[in-house]
């Protein structure tokens, strides 16, 4: 019998530069992929659990559909972000991006060493199914270090292992455990964090019982309401990290807020600034709440709200000077995909390069230029 | 799909094709025709034969590559009080899910805008499209 070996395109010694950084790319583990990844005994424990739909009203014809985009299912039966081949054709060929971020999905278990167990198997299902030599050939995966926030010892254990791994670009938490990120028992991971350089992202999720993203008057009525209260949650963060002074405590630390939107921050800017001006006498933080949040802390552009008029966005990136605050992100697979050349139209001009790419090759130490792929879409 | 590759052979814009034969394109299924920059997708609706192009006007999806159906209404008399009606009259993008319908290119999501159709005639069993 012979082995065929797996072919491995090989990429382009022509080298062209980093255009389009994509900050929100989900891929998710075929049916059977992650289980051998997840250590014992949680593995076991995972599995074992029964699975229910958490979401019960979500995007249009969701039963067909599952809120992806209907063309990025695999032919082969899996989910919609399983293929990376897919994903390469559709994200970047076709889409337009030049490096994608990528950011499984994980919830916040009730017990924390079983989140930590399955951010455990999520880091080595991506560097072997993804961010590998056969998958990443192409050099324009990024990997995130999965770890569950409310374990510091086992969270800072996944930074020390992956923090060096080449594709390994940000430190990836969830924003619904309980205390704040203020709390003085997660130095250890933002120490880990600033000591290896790389910046730590917050995705949207939804946990189960105590670990759903909670509104402060308890939950809305429908999973549309409820969307919308992932805002919330991000802004009681950065207010969390800034007044208890965990940027003083870590000067060099970098929070990156995913899909959390970013519009709000703005007014919120003013309130803080107005509640220091007040207060500074009594409070222990060194500078303006919006000095901090324009040097720490990066926003992705989806979803994008606006006003009725578009034009009027403008004025919000200038004032709010959106290009020292934001990422581009599509979210592909999701039905909200974002298409590159459809966000950057809606950009000023001057801050399309900081947006679409400049940030992101900052944040994410990302060398300035890929191997060429045959006809990509150039998206500006 | 070639109607999705610009570099594959295109047809001329603006004048009439002979596009495909009538049992080509059944019930619900839809050809892609690489006429003009994103292709022109030709649907059978229950033996009428519609044209529109491969663009959806909300963000740029391939709008053909999406499923058509029909569209729900309340009724309260069924199951989770809402049924579908005129199964395969709209064209739902794989993107976002914006619906239109086949035969006016028209959209409830946002009924200020449209989708551009195209003239269809059958002659014998041949399907033309003037695109």
């Amino acid at each position: 019998m012979t082995i065929q070996p797996t072919r491995v395109p090989i990429a382009s010694s022509v080298r062209t530069p980093i255009r389009v950084v994509d900050s929100d790319v989900h891929p998710v583990p075929r049916a059977g992929e992650l289980a051998p990844y997840i250590p014992e005994p949680y593995r076991s424990k995972y599995l074992a659990e029964p699975r229910g739909e958490s979401i019960m009203y979500d995007a249009p014809d969701y039963l067909y559909a599952k809120a992806m985009r209907v063309d990025t299912f695999p032919e082969d039966g899996n989910f919609a972000g399983s293929d990376p081949n897919l994903m390469l054709r559709q994200a970047i060929v076709e889409g337009g991006s030049d490096i994608c971020v990528l950011e499984p999905g994980f919830a916040t278990h009730p017990v924390p060493e079983m989140s930590q167990a399955v951010c455990v198997g999520m880091n080595g299902w991506l560097a072997n199914h993804w961010l590998d030599p056969v998958n990443n050939w192409h050099e324009r995966w990024r990997g995130s270090i999965c770890v569950a926030i409310e374990d510091p010892p086992g969270a800072v254990r996944q930074i020390e292992e992956w923090a060096d791994h080449p594709f390994m670009a940000q430190v990836l938490i969830r924003a619904e455990p309980r205390p704040a990120w203020g709390a003085p028992q997660y130095d250890p991971i933002w120490e880990a964090a600033t000591r290896h350089d790389i910046a730590v992202a917050c995705h949207l999720s939804r946990g189960r019982d105590d670990t759903m993203p909670m509104p402060p008057v308890g939950f809305p009525s429908y999973n549309h309401d409820f969307m919308v209260t992932y805002s919330l949650l991000a802004a009681n963060q950065i207010m969390s990290l800034i007044f208890d002074g965990v940027f003083d405590r870590f000067p060099a630390l970098r929070i990156i807020l995913v899909e959390h939107a970013f519009s709000w921050i703005l007014p919120l800017m003013w309130r803080m600034d107005a509640i220091y001006k007040a207060r500074k006498s009594s409070m222990d933080i060194k500078r303006k709440p919006s000095e901090y949040v324009k040097e720490h802390i990066k926003f992705t552009t989806q979803p994008l709200d606006y006003p009725d008029d578009k034009n009027e966005l403008t004025r919000l990136f200038e004032m709010m000077e959106a290009d020292k605050v934001l990422l581009f992100s599509s979210d592909y697979p999701h039905w909200t995909y974002d298409d590159p050349r459809w966000l950057v139209k809606h950009l000023p001009e001057h801050m399309r390069e900081a947006i679409m790419f400049k940030n992101g090759i900052e944040t994410y130490k990302l060398p300035p230029t890929v191997p060429a792929l045959d006809g990509k879409t150039m998206v500006f | 799909m070639s109607a999705g590759n610009p570099d594959g052979p295109r047809l001329p814009q603006g004048r009439e094709h002979v596009v495909a034969t009538t049992d080509e394109i059944k019930p619900g299924e839809v050809k892609i025709v690489p006429i003009g920059r994103h292709g022109v997708g030709v649907y059978n609706v229950n033996g009428t034969f519609y044209a529109i192009a491969n663009y959806c006007p909300h963000e740029g999806g391939p709008l053909c590559l999406g499923r058509p159906r029909g569209r729900n209404i309340v009724d309260a008399d069924t199951p989770g009080d809402a049924v579908m009606v005129r199964d395969l009259e709209f064209i739902y993008c794989p993107w976002h899910q914006w619906g239109f319908e086949l035969a006016t290119g028209t959209t409830a999501v946002k009924p200020e805008w449209s989708i551009r159709t195209y003239p269809v005639r059958v002659i014998g069993n041949e399907v033309l499209v003037t695109a």
